[in-house]
């Protein structure tokens, strides 16, 4: 088990270097120069220049991304172009909004999808079915920011429940962000839930307990849903990865201070440290929490934890 | 809008209910954990805070929430040129002088000064102004403030001269030939005046920004907010208001909902489409006035048929700016003709083409050029160029049988494009505090490969530009500067297309709320009714 966690960290080293590269090439390669985006439109050509000279740019390529690497493998990442501050700074001051956020609208999806997908399985081609189905329809074609306008016009201007956005008032602030993202991501997980249930309701060692004449409630939680929820794990590791990305939408209309938007403005901006330092902690975020769902699926069927060598 | 939402509400609020509860019951042992980690500065400042701002408008009220749409990059003077960053570095420091509501120059850390030369300026300080560590300020942090401005490339443009300490209260500026611009670039951020010996020990400005100004910064929570506090030693006396907190709200939509909730009590950028919504909501001042802030269709004059002087006058007739104002500003703003922005001293219409689709035809008829081959790339980097685009695309079309294509593309990429002069014709902008900082960037031929996209090279403008900037006396120089407006009205270098308005919404209960054309708000100045 020890020894198969370290094989799995350990091959995150050439993801991460193969990842750098290609962010560094993509972002030189891309039209654009960080100088003149920081200096915007009233830019002289001497402060172009200057700025450029300061900055390091005019070194090639291969130059300016050995010199992030020998930083990198002292942990440090770098100086952002546009704030002259610590790239770790920033991203620190914003990562622990983001994992809150990840982690309470994943609670919020897997409460409401759990229950939604399994009894709509059950109950399969009646109208619950029906209902739950279009519910979670509408989650997944609702546009997140549209939700989270509705939310915020309903609980927070017209009712006053809860702040209209940003993330100073503690678990009030973080209510309707985490509902609107959750509805979201309740959708899919929802309805794998359903359709792996299905698959296993039918399942032959299913008729066989049900045969043996255990309440169906036990039929369910103990046998079926256990055996069910290897995809939906797969399905909320997945989600839990891409909100650890940040979650620009919701970020934006709940005025979150999360990493997501950060990482939009720095890839407008051509603020490449920047983009670096949010990658690789995205690609290790994402690493990591799949590392995570094979140790689950080893908790969930014994017969995978027998292959964890 | 609202008769679709009353539709939905019960709908969602029955779906939601369940996850409400949820929501609150499960998620609190790991939220407050986390949340708790990051920002735990704020959530004590920022309570109390709330707690103030739910009152209402009562009186005795002494903080003011302000929703502002980008984070500043930098609060450190010297190390930006953004907007975001200039209102709040006004919080935090003064300069020499500054802009009032009519956009004139006015002494703010200089007492007086006397034009010793052409080319030499004698500034004497005001005395007993202390900066925010109590230290009191003089000649050498002047000297040290202007000089760090001179060295910075991002703020160099706005650089003085060479300094000279005088004596403790008096300094000398002596600039590279007569410079009537000298005052105005005296008010900009980055010529804001820090303490010498912080200067020199490399003290971290960005960490704790020490100047002279009405406000303190006890926290810049990245991302979230700004947070500062009365200076009770402040040089005009201590600011009625005691707290003021920058809030950012990326969203417009957001940004309006805190405002009509009370949540925030003053927005700096409305959208305009909320603009009508805001003004008839009760208790919410809406100001919508002219700014210096000019937009044009930009065209690279050095590419054909750009370089026909007949051809650039026939686009710029064959174009309904109204028509724009409409479609892209939604009315928060007006159509321009004039080359450069109509709220400064000296400009003029005089010799600029206007909207007349025959005198359009007969330009075109002038040049010699076939419209079917007159097609070109209009380069738009947001939504709102967008929308100005399409409307330029029609009339084109439609009054002289031009075919222009839209390309969208981000900002970055579209001033890296423009600058090099690698594109045909763009819609951009230019904001400068004076008409003579606008020409120097935007039409003088050594700003060619940054600010001047349009590649205009006219020794006459520039031969102008260079007489406006000598003329220090104001009469002598608004009257250069007429000259020089209807030289290249008559130029027809770009297509102006409109003034954007400066827009604010605010709790009506604010007193004191102040803004000049240039964008700048003295906060010092508010109260609470």
């Amino acid at each position: 088990m020890t020894k198969f966690i370290i094989k799995r960290l350990l091959a995150l080293i050439p993801v991460l270097i193969g990842v750098t590269l290609l962010v560094f090439c993509i972002l030189d390669l891309a039209p654009g120069d960080p100088a003149k985006t920081i200096l915007g439109e009233e830019a002289s050509v001497e402060a172009i220049e200057a700025l450029r000279e300061e900055m390091g740019l005019d070194d090639p390529l291969l130059v300016r991304y050995g010199r992030y690497m020998a930083g990198l493998v002292q942990g440090d990442l770098g100086t952002s172009y546009k704030t002259g501050d610590p790239v770790s700074e920033e991203v620190w001051a914003r990562l622990p909004n983001t994992i809150v956020l990840a982690l309470t609208s994943t609670v919020v999806a897997i409460i409401l999808a759990l229950p939604l997908g399994v009894l709509a399985a059950i109950k399969q081609n009646t109208l619950f079915d029906g209902i739950s189905m279009f519910i979670s329809l509408i989650g997944i074609s609702m546009p997140v920011f549209w939700m989270g306008l509705l939310l915020i016009l309903l609980f927070a201007v017209t009712l006053g429940w809860f702040p209209v956005s940003g993330a100073d008032q503690g678990i009030r602030s973080l209510v309707l962000p985490s509902i609107a993202l959750g509805f979201m991501h309740m959708a899919s997980i929802a309805r794998t839930t359903r359709s792996s249930m299905l698959e296993t309701i039918r399942q032959d060692y299913i008729r066989t307990v049900r045969a043996k004449g255990l309440p169906e409630r036990e039929v369910i939680t103990d046998h079926a849903l256990k055996n069910a929820l290897i995809p939906t794990i797969t399905v909320i590791g997945i989600q839990i990865g891409q909100m650890l990305g940040g979650s620009v939408l919701t970020e934006s209309v709940f005025a979150w201070p999360g990493i997501g938007r950060y990482m939009i403005q720095s890839i407008q901006g051509r603020d490449i440290p920047s983009v670096m330092g949010c990658i690789i902690i995205f690609a290790i975020g994402f690493a990591l929490v799949n590392l995570l769902v094979d140790l689950i699926y080893g908790f969930v069927d014994p017969r995978i934890k027998a292959q964890y060598k | 809008m609202k008769k679709s939402f009353r539709l939905l509400a019960p709908v969602l609020a029955l779906s939601l209910a369940a996850g409400l509860l949820a929501g609150c019951g499960s998620g609190s042992s790991s939220s407050s954990g986390g949340s708790s980690s990051g920002t735990t500065t704020t959530q004590a400042a920022a309570s109390g805070d709330t707690a103030a701002s739910t009152e209402g408008g009562s009186s005795g009220k002494d903080t003011l929430i302000i929703a502002t749409a980008n984070e500043t990059p930098s609060v450190t003077s010297n190390l930006h040129n953004a907007v975001a960053g200039d209102y709040i570095n006004k919080m935090t420091y003064n300069c020499l002088f500054y802009m009032d509501e009519n956009q004139e120059v006015k002494e703010d850390l200089a007492d007086s000064y006397e034009i010793a030369s052409d080319t030499e300026w004698i500034i004497h300080l005001k005395e007993g102004v202390k900066f925010h560590n109590g230290e009191e300020m003089t000649a050498k942090d002047v000297k040290a403030s202007l000089d760090l401005c001179t060295e910075s490339p991002q703020v160099s443009q706005y650089a003085a001269g060479e300094v000279e300490v005088v004596d403790d209260y008096t300094v000398k500026i002596i600039t590279d030939g007569p410079d009537s611009g000298l005052l105005a670039a005296l008010t900009h951020h980055g010529n804001a005046i820090l303490p010498a010996d912080l200067i020199e020990s490399g003290h971290d400005f960005n960490k704790e920004p020490i100047g002279t100004g009405p406000y303190i910064m006890t926290a810049w929570n990245k991302g979230e907010s700004l947070e500062f506090e009365a200076y009770a030693d402040y040089f005009k006396g201590e600011p009625e208001i005691k707290k003021v907190t920058w809030k950012i709200i990326p969203e417009g939509a957001s940004r309006t909902m805190a405002l009509e909730a009370g949540e925030v009590d003053l927005i700096v950028e409305v959208e305009t489409a909320d603009m009508s919504r805001l003004a008839e909501t009760d208790g919410v001042t809406v100001y919508n006035a002219e700014s210096t802030s000019q937009s044009w269709m930009m065209i690279n004059n050095e590419r054909a048929p750009f370089d026909n002087i007949d051809f650039r006058r026939a686009i710029a007739s064959a174009i309904d700016k109204d028509a724009i104002v409409q479609v892209a500003l939604n009315g928060g703003g007006s159509s321009c003709d004039s080359m450069t922005p109509t709220t400064f001293p000296g400009t003029t219409d005089e010799g600029a083409p206007t909207y007349d689709v025959e005198k359009a035809k007969e330009y075109l008829a002038a040049s010699g050029l076939d419209p079917a081959n007159c097609g070109f790339k209009l380069i738009c980097s947001d939504d709102r160029k967008l929308r100005a685009g399409q409307v330029v695309q029609s009339c084109l079309k439609e009054n002289l049988g031009i075919d222009i294509e839209l390309e969208s593309m981000d900002l970055a990429t579209y001033l890296d494009k423009t600058a090099e002069g690698d594109y045909d014709a763009a819609i951009g902008g230019y904001t400068a505090n004076t008409l003579l900082q606008y020409v120097q960037g935007v039409y003088h031929s050594s700003s060619i490969g940054a600010s001047n996209k349009t590649r205009t090279n006219d020794p006459e403008i520039d031969a102008l530009i260079e007489k406006a900037k000598a003329t220090v006396d104001p009469e002598e120089n608004v009257a250069v500067l007429e000259e020089l407006s209807k030289a290249l009205n008559e130029n027809c270098p770009q297509v102006p297309l409109y003034m954007t308005n400066n827009m604010r919404a605010y709790n009506s209960d604010i007193t004191g709320f102040n803004l000049n054309a240039g964008g700048n708000t003295r906060y010092e100045l508010f109260g609470w009714n």
